[in-house]
């Protein structure tokens, strides 16, 4: 109705007859009158711009190296970094499609907090820009061309071997440590 | 009255269709998440998400009518995204819109998109849901009626937006704030 009443005045103000143009106005009273009543569509929406800023490099550990009995076989216990469930996890968060160079240690003597006992820790490395272990490749000490992905992440597995013929029993804790630099 | 009757020439009159019916007008998101700069770095400069990359967002509405969107975003993104850091040069990341639509037939396109001057991070601007084609307008549309179905009228236009941070010596951590966008008929 609102929208006959427009169309109506349209059709009135071409014409210089008086009567018509009274019964425009009326019209015009009518849609002001109805206007009232009418719920003119609107909608309203908020988003969120964001970005998340780094220093340099973060790294995240995601995961401890957690050997289990499993994984020893003849004293020795193997962590393969490429498919073992119980390999470290760490995430390095940077510039994205950044190069960088990795260095890491490959051998941690660690020792037993009570008898003084040592055992050799043996690091192998497996790194990914994907966050999928089993594509993983491993890593040398120094490897150069990484690449942080599209999303300036890049994920490393942290396995490794140490035999454990001469050790005492109790907790042996060591830290590994992994170094990241851009190209 | 009399004025009107004699005036030697009639001015123009504009009818806002839009304000006489129950139309409906949807906003959604084409894309979800936020219009996302991801991971970038301190003393970094600057960073651009470009149209391609845009947070787009969907309007539906009666193809024959204009709809008028505002748009403010504020103009920096704030650590934690709290608005207390506003200004703090350690705090607040400055954050620039730019913005663009297309509201061609079928699906609209990038390539067929329309850029909005955006000033000072907000803008107020009108379009038809669909592009007027190159044609001579025909009759006026049909009012609703009780049978009126506006599915049948219906047409999706899109509205990019996009932009750019400029990444100084700033606190590590998360940004953010918002960007306000209100739609309307004509």
């Amino acid at each position: 109705m609102n929208f006959l009443s427009g169309w109506f005045m349209k059709q009135v103000k071409k014409s210089c007859n008086p009567m018509p143009l009274f019964v425009g106005l009326v019209a015009v009273s009518l849609v002001l009158a109805t206007n009232i009543n009418t719920s003119q569509a609107q909608s309203d929406f908020s988003i969120n711009v964001s970005a998340r800023v780094i220093s340099n490099v973060e790294l995240i550990t995601l995961q401890p190296i957690t050997p289990s009995d499993a994984d020893a076989i003849d004293n020795i216990i193997t962590i393969d970094p490429t498919n073992s469930a119980n390999a470290g996890k760490m995430m390095a968060i940077g510039t994205p499609n950044s190069e960088v160079q990795i260095t890491y240690i490959r051998q941690l003597v660690m020792s037993n907090s009570q008898t003084g006992n040592t055992i050799t820790f043996n690091y192998s490395v497996a790194g990914n820009s994907l966050d999928d272990q089993t594509s993983a490749e491993l890593l040398n000490r120094d490897n150069r061309s990484l690449q942080f992905n599209s999303d300036g992440r890049f994920y490393f597995w942290i396995g490794g071997h140490v035999d454990i013929t001469a050790a005492d029993p109790g907790n042996y804790v060591g830290e590994f440590t992994l170094a990241i630099e851009y190209l | 009255m009399v004025l009107l009757c004699w005036s030697p020439q009639a001015s123009g009159q504009e009818i806002n269709f839009g304000e006489f019916g129950n139309y409906t007008l949807t906003l959604g998101e084409l894309n979800a998440g936020d219009l996302d700069f991801g991971v970038v770095t301190r003393n970094g400069g600057v960073y651009s998400v470009g149209i391609n990359n845009s947070k787009t967002l969907t309007i539906t509405g009666v193809k024959y009518l204009d709809v008028i969107i505002d748009v403010t975003a504020q103009n920096e993104m704030y650590l934690n995204g709290n608005p207390a850091n506003a200004g703090d040069a350690a705090k607040a990341i400055p954050f620039t819109l730019e913005a663009a639509f297309a509201n061609n037939e079928g699906t609209p396109t990038v390539a067929q998109s329309r850029f909005i001057n955006v000033t000072g991070n907000t803008f107020l601007r009108q379009f038809p849901v669909l592009k007027r084609q190159n044609r001579p307008p025909g009759p006026p549309p049909p009012p609703p009626t009780n049978a009126f179905e506006q599915s049948q009228v219906e047409e999706i236009a899109y509205l990019y937006l996009y932009g750019s941070i400029n990444v100084g010596n700033v606190d590590a951590g998360s940004y953010s704030s918002d960007i306000i966008i209100t739609i309307n008929y004509d």
